[in-house]
């Protein structure tokens, strides 16, 4: 199985590059999706070899995605894995996540809940506010719906249509998986919070922003 | 007639006017057009005959016409602005299409070069 990591980074040039370093054995290729950064993400991601795909401004996480999900299909590849630039996902879990999509899975989200410890406490409401939205506005239920480590296979890749920009994307692919009738699976995975990765995370007023987006988009039409 | 009536008559006018012109032109369906349309008499009607609307709000159990225009007003400027916040939204994800096929065509352009030989 051919297997693709998709690498969405913004202003990521401190951690990126250690990130690329672990990816590497563990799949076959890396895209990098340099959404619009101002500092050096981009020479970091070149210099590691990866492929690098640069978005010319800011257009959020989701936006990165769906170009990274693009070139995936593009390439024709069997998994596509997902992981954050911070140093949050720990590439020596993605053998399991390429093990279940061979089990049959089409989506496999990584989820921090399954095991929450190391996890801080304003986080673990955050991610339940998360969910809560999640099914009430799509009636999909996961235990991590903010999850960036995910895997997805051809089928998925397909089918799914990712249209939000920023963070609502989490939801959304957890909402397209469930219209789209895939077989979702969760695994457990450690989150790693650094200093690092915290003072650049998402706060308060992102989620509201998150969740106002997210009511947008479930009245948008469906084409 | 009070100066401030015509001159909202006029504008209703000229807004009704407007919208079937925009109709033709096919910036908007025929049953938007019918809606502004139905919209633009509601207010020359009212601005002409303010009683009239008394009867409507008492039946809605509203005290006074005036407060039922206020409300419907408020009420029509919220889906005006829903309406504003779509349109912001689609407009970021027709940005978004563009910056995305930006970066995939010079992906795609960086590759034919690398396979040129030179
Ligand atoms: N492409 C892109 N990625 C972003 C943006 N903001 C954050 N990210 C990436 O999304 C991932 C998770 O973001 P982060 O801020 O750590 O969110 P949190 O871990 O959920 O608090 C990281 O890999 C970031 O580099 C952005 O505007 N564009
Ligand atoms: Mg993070």
């Amino acid at each position: 199985m051919r297997v693709l990591a998709i690498i969405p980074a913004f202003n990521e040039e401190r951690t990126l590059g250690e990130v690329l370093q672990r990816v590497r054995p563990q799949v076959d290729e890396i895209v990098v999706i340099d959404d619009g950064s101002g500092d050096g993400t981009r020479a970091v991601a070149e210099e590691s070899g990866a492929t690098v795909l640069r978005h010319v401004i800011n257009r959020g996480l989701g936006a990165a995605l769906g170009t990274g999900f693009a070139w995936a299909a593009a390439r024709g590849v069997d998994v596509a894995i997902t992981l954050d630039a911070d140093g949050q996902h720990d590439p020596a879990d993605i053998p399991r996540f390429v093990e279940a999509i061979s089990q049959g899975a089409d989506v496999v989200i990584g989820s921090r809940l399954l095991d929450p410890k190391g996890m801080p406490w304003q986080r673990r409401i955050a991610n339940h506010v998360g969910n809560l939205v999640t099914f009430l506005l799509f009636g999909a239920w996961v235990t991590d719906s903010q999850s960036g480590f995910r895997a997805f296979d051809r089928r998925a890749l397909q089918l799914m249509e990712i249209r939000t920009n920023r963070m609502e994307v989490s939801s959304e692919i957890i909402a397209e998986a469930r219209r789209k009738r895939l077989k979702l699976v969760e695994i457990p995975i450690e989150a790693i919070y650094t200093d690092y990765s915290l003072s650049k995370g998402q706060g308060f007023a992102v989620g509201l922003k998150t969740m106002a987006k997210l009511v947008l988009r479930r009245l948008q039409r469906r084409s | 007639m009070l100066a401030i009536q015509a001159l909202i008559l006029l504008f209703s006018l000229f807004a009704l006017v407007n919208a079937w012109r925009r109709q033709k032109r096919g910036k908007i369906s025929r049953v938007s057009a019918v809606l502004w349309s139905l919209l633009w008499i509601a207010v020359g009607v009212v601005v002409m005959q303010p009683e009239s609307t008394t009867f409507l709000a008492h039946r809605l159990g509203v005290g006074r016409g005036v407060d039922l225009v206020t409300y419907l007003a408020l009420l029509f400027i919220f889906f005006l602005l829903f309406r504003l916040f779509s349109r912001i939204e689609e407009l970021e994800q027709d940005i978004t299409r563009l910056v995305r096929e930006i970066a995939l065509q010079r992906a795609h352009n960086d590759d034919e070069t690398a396979k040129r030989p030179d």
